[in-house]
């Protein structure tokens, strides 16, 4: 065995009883990377399309709603994992023996890389998330707005929306258009007293 | 972990060695009256120092936030103790990590 044969033995021997600092230290530098990746979101903000979605279709608005809430439920999750991998999940007291610290500490190393890979696996579906939910916001066509709005007076009361006349001797009224209750009212045609067309409805 | 060394009448001056005796059964292992931890008494096999030592729970590298602690009971089985008499023996290195006569056995852990 030659002096670098034993330095190199001598190394692995120290880094066995310090593989807990290196795996914390591993940890803490994947915490400050995610973060940082986080962080970066915000500037593809600077280089936004669409910030209004109140244009789109009902549907595709709950539907940029739900992959937001859920993106940052995934980044929440990743920086969680990765902060109780630096710091430590639970406050354990061990028995203070040789074996028992053994045992506490290759069962934290091994949480801890478990519990980076998992972080890097939230940060990535929370970014993807987010990137679909701009994108959606940003390529999909507005709502259809070209149809007039129509306030139609009847005997029964009143109805505000597009109209059609699909069905012989009703018109169709789609009353709160646009949102998620909308519905459509058939309304006789001897039975209008007033057809007029108005800008917007309440 | 602390030992507690015993009357000085018990020790021999013998030279350093690194030795493994194995599980030994002279050795008490006793719950500590507080229940806090463990108390383990005997004879060192080659010093022949009386060493009493005190087994507590500790916090062995948690950086979080919680601070109420949970403790987890240790498995039954054996424990690794070095002979830490804090006597003088001839030929201890400097780079030993024991401050004894360079023994180690085990004793069971109930």
């Amino acid at each position: 065995m030659n002096s670098d044969d034993r330095r190199w033995a001598e190394r692995a021997r120290e880094l066995g009883f310090n593989q807990l600092e290196v795996a914390r230290r591993q940890a803490e530098a994947w915490r400050n990377g995610l973060t940082g990746v986080t962080a970066l979101l915000g500037t593809v903000f600077i280089v936004k399309g669409r910030d209004d979605v109140t244009e789109l279709a009902w549907w595709l608005q709950w539907w940029i709603a739900f992959l937001l809430v859920v993106a940052f439920a995934s980044l929440i999750r990743a920086i969680f994992l990765a902060l109780g991998a630096a710091a430590g999940e639970t406050n354990e007291r061990i028995l203070l023996t040789g074996e028992d610290l053994r045992e506490w500490t290759e069962g934290e190393v091994d949480r801890v890389g478990r519990d980076i890979g998992a972080a890097k696996r939230w940060t990535i579906a929370g970014m993807a998330l987010i990137a679909m939910a701009l994108l959606t916001a940003w390529l999909s066509p507005t709502a259809e707005t070209t149809r007039p709005m129509m306030r139609v007076d009847f005997e029964g009361g009143v109805a505000c929306g597009p109209v059609t006349f699909e069905r012989a001797g009703y018109i169709g009224v789609t009353s709160k258009y646009g949102s998620p209750v909308d519905t459509k009212l058939w309304v006789p045609v001897d039975k209008v007293s007033l057809l007029r067309e108005v800008p917007s409805c309440p | 972990m602390t030992q507690r060394k015993g009357p000085i009448e018990n020790h021999r001056a013998v030279p350093w060695a690194p030795t493994e005796f194995g599980l030994l059964e002279t050795f008490s292992v006793m719950t500590d009256p507080e229940g806090t931890g463990y108390v383990v008494e005997g004879s060192c096999p080659t010093c022949g120092a009386h060493l009493k030592i005190d087994w507590h729970f500790g916090n062995p590298g948690y950086k979080g936030v919680t601070v109420s602690p949970d403790v987890v009971r240790p498995k039954a089985g054996p424990r690794t103790i070095n002979c830490d008499c804090g006597h003088d023996h001839a030929g201890r290195p400097g780079s030993a990590y024991d401050d004894g006569c360079g023994a180690s056995w085990k004793v069971m852990l109930p």
